[in-house]
């Protein structure tokens, strides 16, 4: 009984109760932002090897919620406006299908075609309704995803034959095309970045996250600077 | 000391979050039951086909053994310890529209199962299956010979000494099996979502809602864990005896 006592203390001592070290920072981003961020976030440890930096890509409600009940991150880019959130790219939801499809307007969702976007929930769904309006789109996707990369998931495994995703989806996958909605305004959606907690590093990337060279990282990625 | 310790770090999420639930809206918060529904349809579908499926499984493999069936157990019992996005990720490297045999399926049909309520049920056979084929072997096992024995030589064949002498013995068993494969398939999230997707009356599931309105609903989410939870202990409850039997 006591030897299983110490063993336990033993145990829980071990673990760590800090979520980060000093040098790690955590950074919360819209998981559109998977791919770009994650070759930032190398570009900038590269450059500063004392610093690691620790990537949470989820949906931006997923996010937000998470950093709502105490979810230690230091800096948090959303893929919408949030409340002390200042802008920092843009983005749009396409029609994303294969470049050998046979979709090739918007309105050829109502063919014999299946097709998904992201729940109504997150910002890609929201997004994908209001960019849906007026385009006179009667069919109903068959799956509301979580996030935008299970979308991206889906379409790019073939299990559906459209998606409604961000045009920098279509950029990162060189078999995809992208079909832009009539309604360009609704279709368009704002990221937002703040910084959550500061220290040294904290402050280094967040503001390296919007330095011209990133900016320029971004926009070749297809995102848009306003 | 660590009896109660193990007890509190159990019982205490449970306790709070039924203490996190308002009450006083929660009927008006689980009004709309679609997924509800369509999770206890299908874990319950999912379920009776495991049963159907998993019991005779079960008696092959504990009434023969050779090297086929010493490498058919582990392999049929994996998905009890297999991660939910690795069953997700087999079944749709089976079953997908590119799948190894949905493909096939595809081509000649036009139909692909993701996505569909079938697909649901299908995930949750994988994961619930096993349970049924671990519970009810162990059970096969540890029959009475005698009764076995005195049916032999009254001539009884395989399948009658299945059907009239070791079913009727193991009820507990199979209700156990059952129980325990229609939880863990009304439990089910990662292989779903992987493999069916998520569509409120198709394929969203109650654990799905869960998952999304915590985003943007925090309070439905708590009324609906609330009712998960009530469930589980019901099930824990009157599975006490047939799992104790079952496994003794």
């Amino acid at each position: 009984m006591k030897k299983a006592l110490a063993l336990l203390i033993a145990i829980s001592t071990a673990i760590p109760t800090q979520a980060y070290a000093a040098s790690n920072i955590n950074v919360f981003a819209a998981s559109s932002l998977t791919q770009s961020f994650t070759q930032i976030g190398k570009d900038f440890e590269k450059r500063n090897p004392a610093v690691k930096i620790n990537f949470s890509f989820q949906a931006s409600s997923t996010l937000l919620t998470q950093i709502k009940s105490g979810a230690p991150a230091d800096i948090f880019v959303s893929a919408e406006a949030f409340q002390g959130g200042s802008d920092y790219v843009f983005n749009r939801v396409v029609l994303a299908t294969f470049k050998k499809s046979k979709i090739r307007k918007i309105s050829d969702l109502n063919g014999k075609v299946t097709w998904i976007q992201c729940a109504h929930e997150v910002p890609c769904g929201s997004t994908a309704d209001a960019a849906l309006i007026g385009e006179g789109v009667t069919s109903k996707p068959i799956s509301l995803e979580p996030k935008v990369t299970s979308a991206v998931a889906k379409l790019v495994s073939g299990e559906v034959d459209a998606a409604i995703i961000y045009k920098t989806d279509v950029f990162a996958n060189k078999n995809l095309r992208g079909i832009d909605f009539a309604n360009r305004d609704a279709a368009k959606t704002n990221y937002q970045i703040a910084q959550l907690k500061k220290s040294h590093w904290s402050t280094k990337f967040y503001k390296f996250l919007q330095s011209e060279q990133v900016k320029k990282y971004l926009e070749r990625k297809g995102f848009e600077l306003k | 000391m660590l009896a109660a310790l193990a007890s509190v770090l159990v019982i205490a999420p449970l306790i709070s979050l039924l203490t996190k639930v308002s009450w006083g809206n929660f009927f008006t918060s689980v009004s709309d039951t679609t997924a509800i529904k369509l999770s206890l349809w299908t874990s319950t579908l999912a379920a009776f086909i495991s049963l159907l499926l998993g019991v005779p499984l079960a008696w092959v493999l504990a009434k023969s053994s050779n090297r086929f069936t010493n490498v058919l157990r582990p392999l049929v019992l994996a998905p009890i310890v297999l991660p939910p996005t690795v069953a997700g990720i087999a079944l749709i490297s089976l079953m997908g529209r590119n799948g190894v045999l949905g493909k096939l399926i595809y081509q000649q049909t036009g139909w692909a199962i993701p996505f569909t309520s079938s697909a649901v049920v299908l995930a949750g056979i994988f994961v619930g299956l096993p349970f049924v084929v671990l519970i009810c072997e162990s059970n096969f096992r540890q029959l009475p010979k005698e009764i076995e024995d005195a049916a032999i030589i009254d001539r009884a064949d395989g399948n009658e000494l299945f059907q009239k002498i070791a079913i009727p013995q193991s009820r507990s068993a199979i209700a156990a099996g059952g129980i325990l494969a229609w939880a863990r398939a009304i439990g089910e999230f990662g292989a779903t979502l992987m493999f069916a997707g998520s569509l409120p009356g198709t394929t969203q599931t109650w654990t799905m809602l869960i998952y999304q309105e915590l985003d943007v609903n925090v309070e439905r989410a708590y009324s609906l864990s609330a009712i998960m939870l009530i469930i589980a202990i019901i099930i824990i409850f009157f599975l006490r005896k047939p799992l104790r039997e079952a496994i003794r």
